[in-house]
């Protein structure tokens, strides 16, 4: 098929972003273009689990997002499932101390409040549904049967290959050198091969996004954040349900509990593919683009993970990786036109929610650019939030 | 010929040399690129089996010199670490 080099809408970046919105804006009939300077989910989508919960999202406009993002990915699920590894298995936050279940006690009912079905269990129901979790090293757990899993490279696979089926030119190991803006609004891209023209264009640059932000003079406040991830060798089935620690949630509203509680911004995370591998992690730091891993953060990593599953102890990690989240300083991803230039959309900032949020991020900017309005407004989105 | 497509390359994951073709062929022109797309490298020895292999093709195919295709990243572990070991803090 010959490569016009005009188009509709140009999309930048081929991580799982990028991959939702090629795919809700050619099942809208859209012309797209994707431009991706690597391969298809090469930086945070390619390094990430593919936890799609609800009982880790912010109560308010942050759990509307998830609510939004979980039903879409149901449905997804149900024309990809046959390409894209996921489950059901539900999410359990473990609660370790008397202190912490007060906390989470106020958590689940203000949930349970926003119509999300969660709740707390006690030790015995929480051994019963886990068999494999310590229980003297907890004092219960939150569960929510809503919570899922997908395969993230999975997904992204199968987004770009829907979208290329539906008619979007798919364009890797192509780089973004510039943006064309004429009269105030945009008019296409400068490639490191060739120029393309377009009316719109969509910044789903991840953690390059603030790049992306600079050739049109605009600072997008992201900023790398590290995770950092241990898997095991397939071992047989042992962790049911996948778990976090429910600190995990604690320091989300208060970082600096971060640093006093464990090294490298590590919490515990388990969960065990389909093939049989344990997944622990991850780690939280600060480190720019550094994708390495650390000693420090893996052993804290396994330290965790066998207080609260022993059993672990003898299976052996096969292979530590590491991805870069693209971090915004308070949680909620940043969707939506910018001031000063039409036609120039950001779809960046998801932190660790990337996954989980990529159906309802697709579908905003498909409507934003059918229809100009969306399904959920996108005001708590902006990115004019930022400004001070 | 037939019997070539189907010769399995990466042998702990199974995937035969037709899957590591069609991933080339969709733009993978990496040793992640592939396994991305088959999961050939992801299995218990880690690549270490096959990694010269799909090299090989991936060069073949895209015309780049072999030492030109990417190595995956090396990471830790060098081989595998018991859980337990790994918590003890032995480095």
């Amino acid at each position: 098929m010959r490569k016009s080099n005009h188009t509709e809408a140009i999309i930048i970046g081929g991580g799982v972003i990028g991959a939702a919105s090629a795919y809700y804006l050619s099942k809208a009939g859209v012309p797209v273009v994707l431009v991706e300077k690597e391969d298809v989910a090469s930086q945070t989508s390619g390094a990430c689990n593919g936890y799609i919960w609800l009982g880790t999202k912010k109560a308010g406009f942050h759990l509307k997002l998830g609510k939004a993002g979980l039903e879409l990915m149901r449905g997804l699920m149900e024309e990809m499932g046959d390409e894209v590894e996921h489950d059901f298995s539900g999410e359990m936050l473990l609660i370790e101390t008397e202190d912490d279940l007060e906390g989470m006690q106020e958590f689940v009912t203000k949930r349970r409040e926003a119509g999300v079905d969660i709740r707390i269990l006690t030790r015995d129901e929480t051994k019963k549904m886990q068999p494999a979790v310590a229980e003297e090293n907890i004092v219960g757990a939150t569960y929510s049967p809503l919570g899922m899993q997908v395969n993230p490279i999975d997904l992204v696979l199968s987004y770009m290959r829907r979208a290329a089926k539906m008619g979007a030119d798919i364009r890797l190991h192509t780089r973004v050198i510039g943006i064309r803006v004429e009269s105030g609004r945009v008019t296409g891209v400068q490639t490191d091969q060739g120029d393309i023209s377009a009316p719109w264009v969509v910044n789903s640059g991840g953690i390059y996004a603030p790049d992306i932000g600079r050739m049109l003079g605009i600072e997008i406040p992201i900023t790398p954040q590290r995770g950092q991830l241990l898997v095991t060798e397939p071992v047989p089935p042992l962790i049911r349900i996948p778990t976090i620690e429910s600190k995990y949630l604690l320091v989300k509203r208060n970082p600096d509990l971060l640093k006093q509680t464990t090294r490298s911004g590590v919490t515990c995370g388990i969960w065990q593919s389909a093939n049989g591998n344990i997944y622990l992690g991850s780690s939280k730091e600060f480190v720019g683009y550094n994708r390495g891993n650390t000693f420090e953060a893996m052993a804290t990593s396994a330290q965790k993970a066998i207080h609260f599953y022993p059993q672990l102890s003898r299976f052996h990690i096969i292979r530590a990786y590491a991805g870069l989240r693209p971090y915004v300083e308070d949680g909620i991803p940043i969707v939506g036109p910018v001031d000063g230039i039409d036609g120039f959309l950001v779809a960046a900032g998801h932190g660790g929610d990337g996954i989980a949020l990529s159906p309802i991020t697709g579908r905003l900017i498909s409507e934003f650019i059918v229809n100009g309005k969306t399904s959920i407004p996108m005001e708590e989105l902006a990115l004019s939030r930022f400004r001070s | 010929m037939d019997a070539d497509e189907e010769m399995i390359v990466c042998r702990c994951e199974e995937v035969a040399r037709s899957e590591i073709l069609k991933a080339i062929e969709e733009g993978a022109r990496t040793l992640d690129g592939v396994k991305r797309r088959t999961r050939a490298g992801m299995g218990l020895c880690q690549g270490r089996t096959c990694r010269r292999i799909v090299s090989r093709i991936i060069a073949t195919e895209t015309q780049q010199p072999i030492g030109e295709v990417m190595p995956s990243t090396f990471r830790p572990p060098v081989r595998p670490i018991a859980i337990g070991v790994l918590a003890n803090e032995k480095e």
